[in-house]
């Protein structure tokens, strides 16, 4: 992964459109979550799930699967 | 809202930081009228108790405006942060409004004397009406937009750092951090190693379990969730599992604690008594969840003051939350090594978080609870150079232990020569003064000549003649502990209403008995290192 790309999050699981990274749906996702934690605390920060792997994920990984989010999303 | 648009400061954008930006609102609201020469005090209120429909009504009447502010005042920053942090406001407003519609209830409900005298305060009492009540009927949908069990608790503790001195941080805090580092340590490893070595569970699943029992619950299973790539279904069974547990052992602590610590602050005498601070203590390396711990805590402090509280803060939030970045990065590092190529199935995610998760995954809320602490314990130490401490000849000596109505006569009373230029009697007003502090050994030469109404005259003196005790305490510190109660009681009435248990367990019995021989193992051990250990910190702690 290059320093340009991790910036811009192209190519990286940060600009994926399987990427669930909305706080509201990051919670549905994970049902149970708001009894003793948050999708809006720091202890998630950043990372969302992915949709094809079923996986917690950081912004700066990569996969063979990335597919680039539509603009404006 | 995309949390991930930027690595840098996420001022707005998470509950740890508008937690900060409440909690100093507060401080400084309650600061400001003192300063202004007023105080807060009428504004931060919790109901009172009663006995009869009457003396509802009348408390109810009598405090019925600040309730109002309460609810405005707290309500604004809600959902001014609820709205930039994307959520849906009219869902919001709504559910909020019930919520402390329904922590109102609860407060009133543990004042009533028949609940009393059923030794249940009102967090207990908010955790057991929410959870009949979730678990009878689901929360609808718009109704969990405002049930925000973790930004009410990180409110709660900023608004504890005003009321925690930072010489107990700095005194307490290295004890905290060596007791909870052994626990984490051992829960971790035990659980681990019980997930994946006894029941053959994927290491990554142990380590989503392990951090879970050890270091900050369901936060500290996603925290490190992420770091080591779990699979979704390991995140949602160890939010699960964790939830359980940690709600079981909110009852069980609770019951344990209040039977442990001996009654009226009485002596420890038993085998089996704690004081309230090793109580606190040993919570703070038991509970699963800082949300969770505090409503055992919080119902202790009902009965034995704020030294359970201090207690469990150090031990769990500083001693085990804030290193949830560490253990993020060291386990990320192990996944990369070690897990992931036994596991990697070929496509997945590859990469390995940078040492900067250590500051990301940083709970910042903690910052504003040291950073209130600071604030306070600054202002504290900065009396009025010219305070008189002034108290009534005539009145009431009311401390933790004692309570005594005097009534007494200072007109041939004659102070030893060397504290005349401090004390003074003003017959026209009945009171006496001391200028400055009094020192324990002032007031011994004060009421060596004294008689018995004269001695309590003179104790209640020496305790006006503290600025910090009787007037920051009483008149800015005091306001914040009742405002910090209903971050509190909203927190616990939101953990009550979003458990459903028959949703919840839907897990396997493997990772349940893994964390169960964790819980069996950090129990025990959290006791002896808090009452055999380390037992003279917690003691002595206040």
């Amino acid at each position: 992964m290059s320093a340009a790309k991790s910036r811009t999050g192209e190519g990286t699981c940060a600009g994926c459109m399987y990427l669930i990274q909305d706080a509201a749906e990051f919670e549905s996702a994970l049902p149970g979550i708001l009894i003793l934690s948050s999708g809006q605390g720091e202890s998630r920060g950043d990372q969302g799930l992915c949709r094809i792997h079923q996986q917690l994920v950081t912004p700066e990984m990569t996969c063979g699967r990335f597919q680039p989010r539509a603009t404006g999303r | 809202m995309n949390q991930g648009s930027s690595k840098g400061l996420n001022l707005l954008k998470t509950e740890d930081y508008w937690a900060i930006w409440l909690g100093m609102i507060v401080i400084a609201l309650s600061v400001g009228f003192f300063w202004a020469g007023g105080t807060l005090k009428p504004w931060a209120v919790t109901p009172g108790t009663w006995s009869d429909l009457g003396q509802l009504a009348a408390d109810l009447g009598e405090h019925f405006s600040a309730f109002v502010a309460i609810f405005l005042g707290f309500g604004l920053v809600f959902a001014i942060s609820m709205r930039i942090m994307g959520r849906n406001l009219r869902e919001f407003l709504l559910g909020y409004t019930i919520l402390f519609l329904g922590s109102l209830a609860i407060f009133y409900l543990a004042g009533w004397s028949v609940v009393k005298k059923m030794d249940l305060g009102a967090p207990l009492l908010a955790l057991v009406v929410g959870l009949v009540i979730g678990n009878i009927k689901a929360a609808p949908e718009w109704f969990k937009t405002a049930l925000r069990t973790e930004y009410y608790i990180k409110t709660g503790i900023v608004l504890l750092g005003a009321t925690l001195p930072l010489t107990l941080i700095a005194e307490a805090g290295p004890i905290a951090f060596v007791q909870a580092t052994i626990v984490s340590i051992v829960t971790w490893l035990v659980i681990y190693l019980a997930a994946t070595r006894i029941f053959d569970l994927d290491p990554r699943f142990g380590a989503v379990l392990g951090t879970g029992g050890a270091v900050c619950g369901v936060s500290g299973s996603i925290a490190v969730g992420g770091a080591v790539k779990a699979d979704k279904d390991h995140i949602a069974v160890g939010i699960a599992v964790v939830s359980v547990w940690a709600i079981v052992m909110i009852f069980i602590l609770a019951l344990l604690t209040k039977w442990m610590i001996p009654a009226d602050g009485g002596a420890i005498t038993q085998w089996y008594h704690i004081s309230p601070g090793e109580a606190g203590a040993w919570v703070g390396t038991s509970e699963y969840a800082d949300a969770a711990g505090f409503a055992v805590v919080a119902e202790l402090a009902t009965d034995h003051g704020d030294a359970p509280i201090h207690a469990f803060t150090l031990m769990k939030v500083i001693g085990r939350d804030i290193w949830i970045g560490i253990w993020a990065f060291v386990l990320s590092i192990v996944s990369v090594t070690f897990w992931e190529k036994k596991s990697q199935t070929g496509d997945g995610p590859q990469g390995q978080v940078g040492i900067s998760v250590i500051w990301e995954r940083f709970p910042k809320f903690v910052i504003g609870f040291f950073a209130a602490s600071v604030i306070m314990s600054l202002i504290a130490a900065s009396p009025p150079a010219d305070y008189v401490g002034e108290a009534p000849v005539s009145g009431t000596f009311k401390s933790k232990a004692q309570k005594y109505a005097y009534d007494a006569d200072f007109s041939d009373f004659q102070p030893p020569a060397a504290l005349v230029e401090r004390f003074a009697y003003d017959a026209a007003d009945g009171v006496i003064t001391f200028e400055g502090k009094m020192s324990l050994e002032e007031l011994n030469n004060l009421t060596a000549n004294a008689d018995e109404e004269q001695r309590w005259a003179l104790k209640n003196l020496h305790v006006e003649s503290d600025w910090s005790e009787s007037q920051l305490r009483a008149l800015v510190i005091v306001p914040i502990k009742k405002l910090r109660s209903w971050a509190f009681v909203l927190c616990f009435l939101c953990i009550g209403l979003s458990t459903r248990f028959k949703e919840l367990a839907k897990f396997g019995l493997k990772p349940f008995w893994a964390f169960t021989i964790g819980v069996l193992v950090n129990v025990p051990l959290g006791y002896i290192l808090t009452t055999k250990v380390f037992v003279e910190y917690w003691r002595a702690l206040q």
